[in-house]
């Protein structure tokens, strides 16, 4: 691992600075994923920014308006906060992620700003596309794990299951920069690489995080979060599909519906949403709007089974989400 | 010939020395003019942080980049606590730092200054075994014994939470630990029957 110096912020304010002049910084929270990508060599900055010390940024909160969370918040402070419980679906997708003792250590915000977990981006081995290089090797690679949809040019999936939650909730992220705040829909803030093929999200290079906001409208509404995994003591999602809707007598309203592991940013499912919006949600008919929502999914060599999985997932989702 | 044998040679002090190597390479100056504005910096050199590991108070040195895992091997001397995936993907690294546990290997040492650490060193009170260590020995809860220790960690935390828990209760606990030989219903045992003794004050 290169040398670094090792800041400690005196706010949050401070933050966008030191990354603007700062040569090459990193944020680190957490620091579970940055420190793996630090030893690799894949991150090697000069200046590593603790944001662990700015208590402002560690606060989990409800009002009338809604839930916010600090980015700073534990994992697994979330899942013991009494304020969370009100968001069923939300609680589920936190408490998936990782392990007991990565949930002690991981925070919102980093949770949300991971990076993707594919082989070749992980490994120095590979000057993969993401990293500068000009080739995905996935395509022709080891791709069980890769995305089905949104992949050109770079073929990685968003690892975290918090994101697709809180598209599913209509959460909004809270971003801080050089200048000042700014509020981003949770659908809004991670990109497909057609866009930018070397990032996940919209953060540009002087802002960071600072908290998450669920509605108080999201408490109207049943949420569910179904994960498949290889392993079922701790795995990443090989599919995942977030569900929050409205049940009026057995008719779905308001439904949202977003997939992890499907794609190179948690993807909302726009056209199964609308295939179920004001139905009820019997087995032909979940079957048939994920068929929609995948029709034009274009499998890897290894990874069709993630076609037929997201279709499945929505079912079972829909299901519990009813009788729940 | 056992590592004793060759002082000087041995891959623990030869590891120790290329730890201790490292420490204070480098100098960033405009960096650190800059951020000193913004709010306090250590490294790329050493830094002195304070750590009470198993009750002792500590006092080390350390580069930015050590993390908890090798401070406490390589530093302290403490090499229960094993370095097997080092990526925060098997829990052989686990950990209690104030009351939580986590993952030594995905942690900085810096981190970690001020703060309470529990290694699987401090369980045993001299000579006696902790309860939950001597339930893996005589439910042959290891095989190759390289996780035990992340395992006997998570399991002391489990019932110090919860003294009596169920089946799901002892596997959730373990969960983020993984054994390679595939002990695991050996270790729901142990973790059982050294629950039953601790009620019964054994």
């Amino acid at each position: 691992m290169k040398p670094f110096e090792y800041v400690n912020p005196k706010d949050i304010k401070s933050v966008p600075k030191i990354l603007a002049e700062a040569e090459r910084a990193l944020l680190f929270a957490g620091g579970t994923d940055a420190l793996a990508r630090m030893k690799e060599g894949i991150d090697r900055p000069d200046v590593v920014v603790n944001l662990k010390k700015l208590t402002d940024l560690a606060f989990i909160k409800s009002d009338r308006k809604g839930l916010r969370i600090g980015a700073g918040a534990l994992l697994a402070d979330i899942i013991a906060s009494k304020d969370a419980q009100a968001c069923p679906g939300f609680v589920e997708a936190v408490k998936s992620v990782g392990t007991i003792q990565l949930r002690n250590m991981g925070t919102l915000g980093g949770n949300l700003c991971q990076r993707p977990r594919c082989w070749y981006y992980r490994s120095a081995r590979f000057d993969c596309l993401r990293k500068g290089g000009d080739t995905c090797f996935a395509i022709y690679g080891d791709n069980k794990y890769h995305c089905i949809i949104g992949g050109d040019p770079c073929y990685i999936v968003y690892p975290s299951d918090i994101a697709p939650m809180l598209i599913a909730l209509r959460a909004e992220i809270e971003v801080v920069g050089l200048k000042g705040k700014r509020r981003v829909k949770a659908d809004d803030f991670w990109v497909l690489p057609a866009q930018d093929p070397y990032k996940e999200n919209i953060l540009q290079n002087d802002e960071l995080v600072t908290q998450v906001f669920i509605p108080a409208s999201a408490r109207a509404l049943k949420s569910h979060y179904v994960k498949f995994r290889e392993r079922d003591s701790f795995d990443f999602a090989m599919v995942s599909v977030a569900v929050a809707a409205r049940l009026d007598g057995e008719r779905l309203t308001d439904v949202r519906i977003a997939y992890g592991g499907v794609a190179p940013k948690p993807w909302r499912a726009v056209k199964a949403e609308r295939a179920l919006e004001g139905q009820v949600a019997t087995e032909e008919r979940v079957l048939a709007a994920a068929a929609t929502e995948f029709a034009n999914a274009e499998p890897l060599e290894q990874n069709e089974y993630k076609v037929i999985l997201a279709k499945n997932l929505l079912k079972r989702a829909l299901r519990e989400l009813v009788a729940a | 010939m056992s590592e004793q044998q060759k002082p000087g040679l041995s891959r623990r002090g030869f590891l120790k020395g290329v730890g201790g190597g490292v420490v204070g390479v480098t100098v960033l100056p405009s960096l650190r003019t800059a951020t000193a504005r913004y709010g306090t910096s250590v490294g790329p050199g050493a830094a002195r942080i304070t750590l009470t590991v198993n009750g002792e108070k500590k006092m080390i040195e350390v580069d930015p980049r050590t993390t908890l895992l090798d401070a406490l091997r390589d530093q302290l001397g403490l090499t229960g606590s094993k370095r097997v995936c080092n990526k925060g993907q098997c829990g052989a690294c686990t950990v209690i730092l104030n009351g939580r546990s986590v993952l030594a290997c995905s942690m900085l040492a810096i981190d970690a200054d001020g703060a309470t650490v529990e290694t699987i060193e401090g369980l045993a009170k001299g000579d006696e075994l902790h309860p939950v260590q001597r339930a893996f020995i005589k439910d042959d809860a290891l095989q190759c014994g390289f996780c035990t220790p992340g395992f006997i960690m998570s399991s002391v935390l489990l019932l110090r939470q919860n003294p009596s828990p169920t089946l799901d209760e002892i596997k959730y606990a373990v969960s983020g630990n993984l054994c390679r030989c595939g002990t695991y219903p050996h270790v729901f045992k142990a973790v059982d029957e050294a629950a039953k003794a601790m009620k019964k004050g054994g």
